[in-house]
């Protein structure tokens, strides 16, 4: 049924060319921008089980939500013992200087970034989850209507919900917690890694795409400045600006990306940013470990969703664990991101498993480790074969004034056999996600 | 008790014009269990609206904004605060606690400490960007604790008798090199209720610095500091601040003005017995109520009285006027 | 009336002035690299300075290669597109993913076509890019300020170049009238000592070239910056 795709893999991916569909790297301090290799067989997700990601996807998002608003206003789970205390406070991603700020309909994660496998047996299950500013949306959309032009037949014969309502969800999502004025995406520049995205997901939403020094701060109201003088009200951020670089004033004093003042005027509720400020907090890599906890205290209901088996250096018990089946898991170092930090058990010799064993047990706090998951491979199109390749499945799940999950998702795959990697950073592609609609 | 007259101006003059000026000023008296403003007048000079609000550490925040052209901004602030302080206080909670047997650290969970809203005390048990300890530090931190351990024995305090005190870094603990402000900081045990400790490690960096301006600047971390044996009070209490931490105690760095001072001062505040005890490691005292506080945070970095941004000339030049007087010593 | 910030009225200003630049100086090189086939081979010094650029040119080979394919070389077609392009690139919400294709066609298309043996044949792709560029600004970009700040950019290059390669009054009178009326439908500032000086010299007649340097002067300082 796919076989179209495959057909129009080159056509598809020049018009791919033609739109500019890349992302950028720096390669010896230069900015490059690569396309992002695009295979046309999509990562295909049965209405029944997308059903259930959509179920599980909401729960986690929500009861995260619940956290990021406990932590920086009444910290009752902390009070409550639920989670240790040096999990928040150690943690990188937790700013002081968000303390006390209620974000507007006190929602913290608007946009997030779900990182899911499928195991091989057949069960998924959550990676990771990226609550500041998850990219890849806009990779997806803009596939899905170029692959619709290429192959019409294909999504003739199928039934595919169409994933191009993403920018719609944004720009509801945005008008729900806007505290009126224009909406706006603010980007760092040019020469960031997404700056494709930015500026496809500002033109898909009607958003304006904008750079700090359109934006001023002025007697506790955040303004866009018009060429002629005049300045007209910002009522929602969608920044794609980190949260160190965002307001000068507040954080990074040196950062010349940022709105000085903007912190004070979100603090006062006169303008929503999207990502809340400080949502790094809840996607530490120790954090991860409680998310299930926090769904049952949160919303008194069972995890629909499961987390890949984690155990936890901090506790003697899972401590003991872990020195005991070191070879076999996979331990990752929770203040690394991007895919470093992290390795495999099977891959060591017994002198490293050695000394990671003692860095364990010197500083357990840093540690989390897992069961490798065993998932399933998809496969893609490589010259005349076809050949399987680890993916996984980056959901985005959208918090308004419900939270919904975008019926779609960037699938990543590593272009290497041997790699479990799928970091577009790294040489990744990626493919369409196709959630059927019945 | 005491009623102080505290008198504060700032003027800050650039090289030439400016724009897009944003400001925050911390430098209004906080109100807390200790300090009262009575009375508060804030005056800037080109005149322009401030909005005030609290930091996410719970200090006072002048927020606001020039942004046509101006050659210098000047603040002037007049406060009437009532501060009821003193190191009896501190000395009565720390008999208590050595009664009880209760420190305020056996729940790391415990509720108290933790104000909706503000960062809670356990912030405070980790390095900063100022207060990263090194190898020197830890090396005679360990001197400190053996010294420590001596003393206790001499004057017949039980800690001495309780062996290895787990505030000297037992269990999966802080190590100086290279540490980010990830790992773990043992924390006293309940046995250590009322320790002397903090106040025995205050007169140690006391003896160990000199006081000495025009050796540091505002940027100097604590481990500098150290090196060079000397600084100001900022350096005093980022290095107090830092060897606590290392020792266990979660402390903080706070900034303000003491009577008959005539620039802003800095000392620390450690997380003691369920409260929070100030001590000046630049005087060697417990800080009592002739100080008044106007920040807390971190390190200095959360507390700098004046933190902006704007466009135009490279150069400014900023002087400070502080005067601080006991209203009732003037009058008798 | 649209949304559009400084940073963003200049993005469009000089997308009109760089795509401009591109089309007018790749028209005029045909007609150069015809004479230098077997009448002048030393023509494109004519050419240099004529548009004011240096000619650090070895000869007409070097010449050919570079002015239109090499990077490193600012001046030449590539660069200007390039320009084109990143100013393209920051506002592809107001001017649209269909319009900025057509730079990155020209761009890619430009690139492919460097070293070819017969550059006339692989750049008339390029200017077709370009011809359907402004079709679809036309078309697709919906604000009519965004759109009339892109025309003021493109036909102050266009005069500019015109003047500068002498092209006939009748051609200058046209692109000068386009140009007023697309400047009376934007805000951007501009200086009416100019503006004055520029009817002046027009009103002349085919004589304007007596005041051929006072009138790219006042093309030079005619928008306050």
């Amino acid at each position: 049924m796919l076989l179209d795709l495959v057909d129009h893999k080159e056509s598809i991916n020049r018009l791919l060319a033609r739109y500019g569909v890349k992302f950028g790297i720096y390669k010896n301090h230069e900015f490059h921008e690569q396309l992002f290799p695009f295979d046309p067989i999509p990562r295909v997700i049965p209405r029944r089980e997308f059903d259930y990601l959509d179920r599980g996807l909401s729960q986690r998002v929500t009861a995260l939500n619940c956290f990021l608003e406990d932590i920086y206003s009444d910290k009752k789970i902390v009070k409550d013992g639920v989670i240790p205390a040096d999990f928040i406070y150690s943690s990188k991603g937790y700013l002081p200087q968000c303390e006390g700020i209620r974000p507007p309909k006190h929602i913290c994660s608007h946009i997030s970034g779900i990182d899911l496998v499928q195991g091989k047996d057949g069960n998924w299950y959550v990676l990771e989850d990226n609550l500041r500013i998850p990219s890849g949306a806009s990779y997806p959309m803009i596939a899905r209507d170029l692959t619709r032009q290429a192959a019409p037949e294909a999504f003739a014969r199928n039934h595919v919900e169409d994933n191009r309502g993403y920018a719609a969800m944004l720009r509801e999502t945005m008008e729900y917690v806007s505290t009126g004025g224009i909406h706006v995406v603010l980007t760092p520049g040019r020469y960031n890694a997404a700056f494709f995205e930015h500026s496809y997901l500002a033109e898909r939403s009607g958003s304006v795409l904008c750079m700090p020094q359109d934006l001023v701060a002025e007697g506790g109201k955040l303004y866009y400045r018009q060429y002629e003088g005049r300045k007209l009200q910002v009522g929602a951020v969608y920044r794609r600006i980190s949260d160190e670089y965002l307001d000068p004033l507040t954080f990074l004093p040196e950062s010349l990306i940022g709105v000085p003042g903007i912190m004070e005027v979100y603090a006062a509720g006169n303008v929503a940013i999207l990502n809340a400020p400080g949502n790094g907090v809840a996607d530490d890599k120790g954090i991860y470990y409680f998310v299930p906890h926090m769904i049952k205290y949160y919303l008194g209901e069972e995890p629909i969703l499961r987390n890949a088996p984690t155990y936890l250096a901090f506790y003697e018990k899972d401590r003991t664990f872990i020195l005991e089946h070191l070879s076999r898991l996979v331990v990752k170092d929770v203040s690394e991101a991007g895919g470093y930090g992290v390795v495999f058990g099977s891959n060591l010799s017994r002198e490293e498993l050695g000394a990671l064993a003692e860095a364990v047990r010197r500083e357990p706090r840093r540690f989390i480790a897992q069961e490798v998951v065993d998932f399933v491979d998809l496969d893609i199109v490589e010259g005349e074969a076809r050949v399987p390749r680890k993916a996984d499945l980056r959901a985005f799940v959208l918090a308004g004034e419900t939270t919904r999950v975008w019926p779609s998702g960037l699938t990543r795959f590593s272009r290497n056999p041997d790699s479990f990697v799928v970091n577009s950073s790294q040489g990744g592609g990626f493919k369409d996600t196709w959630v059927l609609s019945r | 008790m005491r009623i102080l007259k505290v008198q504060y101006e700032m003027r800050l003059a650039f090289d030439g014009p400016v724009t897009d000026h944003y400001f925050r000023f911390r430098c209004l008296p906080m109100e807390d269990d200790a300090q009262t403003v009575e009375a508060l007048e804030l005056h800037l000079e080109p005149a322009c609206a401030v909005r005030e609000r609290t930091d996410g550490f719970g200090s006072r925040m002048c927020c606001g904004e020039i942004l046509t052209p101006h050659d210098a901004l000047c603040v002037r602030m007049n406060a009437r605060v009532r501060v009821e302080r003193g190191a009896s206080d501190h000395e009565l909670r720390a008999q208590a606690a050595r009664g009880t047997g209760h420190t305020g650290y056996e729940d790391a969970n415990r509720p108290d400490g933790l104000a909706a809203g503000q960062a809670p005390w356990f912030l405070y048990r980790y390095p900063s960007g100022l207060t990263k300890p090194d190898a020197a530090m830890r090396e005679w931190l360990d001197r400190v604790r053996e010294r420590y351990a001596l003393f206790c024995r001499a004057m017949g305090y039980p800690e001495a008798d309780r062996g290895k005190p787990p505030y000297c870094g037992s269990g999966p603990g802080i190590t100086a090199e290279g540490n980010t402000g990830r790992q773990e900081i043992g924390l006293p045990s309940p046995d250590h209720a009322g320790t002397r400790f903090p106040e025995f490690l205050m007169h140690e960096v006391y003896r160990r610095l000199a006081y000495a301006q025009g050796h540091t600047h505002v940027g100097t971390t604590a481990a500098e500091a150290f090196a060079l044996g000397r600084g100001v009070c900022q350096d005093y209490a980022h290095i107090y601040v830092t060897l606590c931490r290392m020792a266990g105690f979660p402390a903080r760095y706070a900034a303000g003005m003491v009577v008959g001072e005539g620039a802003t001062h800095a000392w620390a505040e450690v997380w003691q017995d369920g409260a929070w005890t100030a001590y000046d490691p630049t005087h060697d005292c417990i800080v009592d109520d002739r100080y008044v506080k106007v920040s807390h945070g971190r390190d200095f970095a959360d507390c700098s009285v004046d933190r902006g941004c704007f466009r135009g000339a490279a150069g400014q030049e900023q002087t400070v006027y502080v005067k601080v007087e006991d209203c009732a010593a003037g009058r008798e | 009336m649209g949304i559009i910030s400084v940073e963003r009225a200049d993005h469009l200003f000089w997308i009109g002035r760089y795509t401009e630049r591109v089309f007018t100086t790749l028209v005029t090189f045909f007609d150069f690299y015809d004479q230098m086939i077997d009448v002048d081979l030393e023509a494109y010094k004519d050419f240099c300075e004529k548009v004011a650029i240096p000619d650090i040119y070895r000869d007409r080979e070097d010449f050919n290669r570079r002015y239109l394919f090499d990077r490193t070389d600012p001046n030449s077609v590539c660069s200007n597109l390039e320009r084109a392009y990143d100013n393209g690139i920051v506002i592809r919400d107001e001017i649209s993913s269909y319009t900025l294709a057509y730079l990155q066609l020209a761009l890619d298309h430009l690139e492919a076509a460097a070293g070819s043996a017969a550059p006339h044949y692989d750049l008339q792709q390029v200017i077709d890019y370009i011809h359907a560029f402004w079709g679809c600004a036309d078309d697709r970009v919906d604000d009519e300020e965004a759109r009339n700040i892109m025309k003021c950019g493109k036909y102050l290059e266009r005069l500019d170049l015109y003047l500068r390669l002498g092209y006939p009054f009748r051609l200058i009178e046209k692109e000068y009238s386009k140009f007023v009326n697309r400047l009376g439908r934007v805000r951007l500032p501009y200086d009416p000592v100019c503006k004055a000086k520029l009817d002046e010299i027009f009103a002349m007649g085919p004589w304007w070239t007596e005041r051929r340097g006072e009138a790219l002067s006042a093309l030079w300082n005619f928008f306050l910056r």
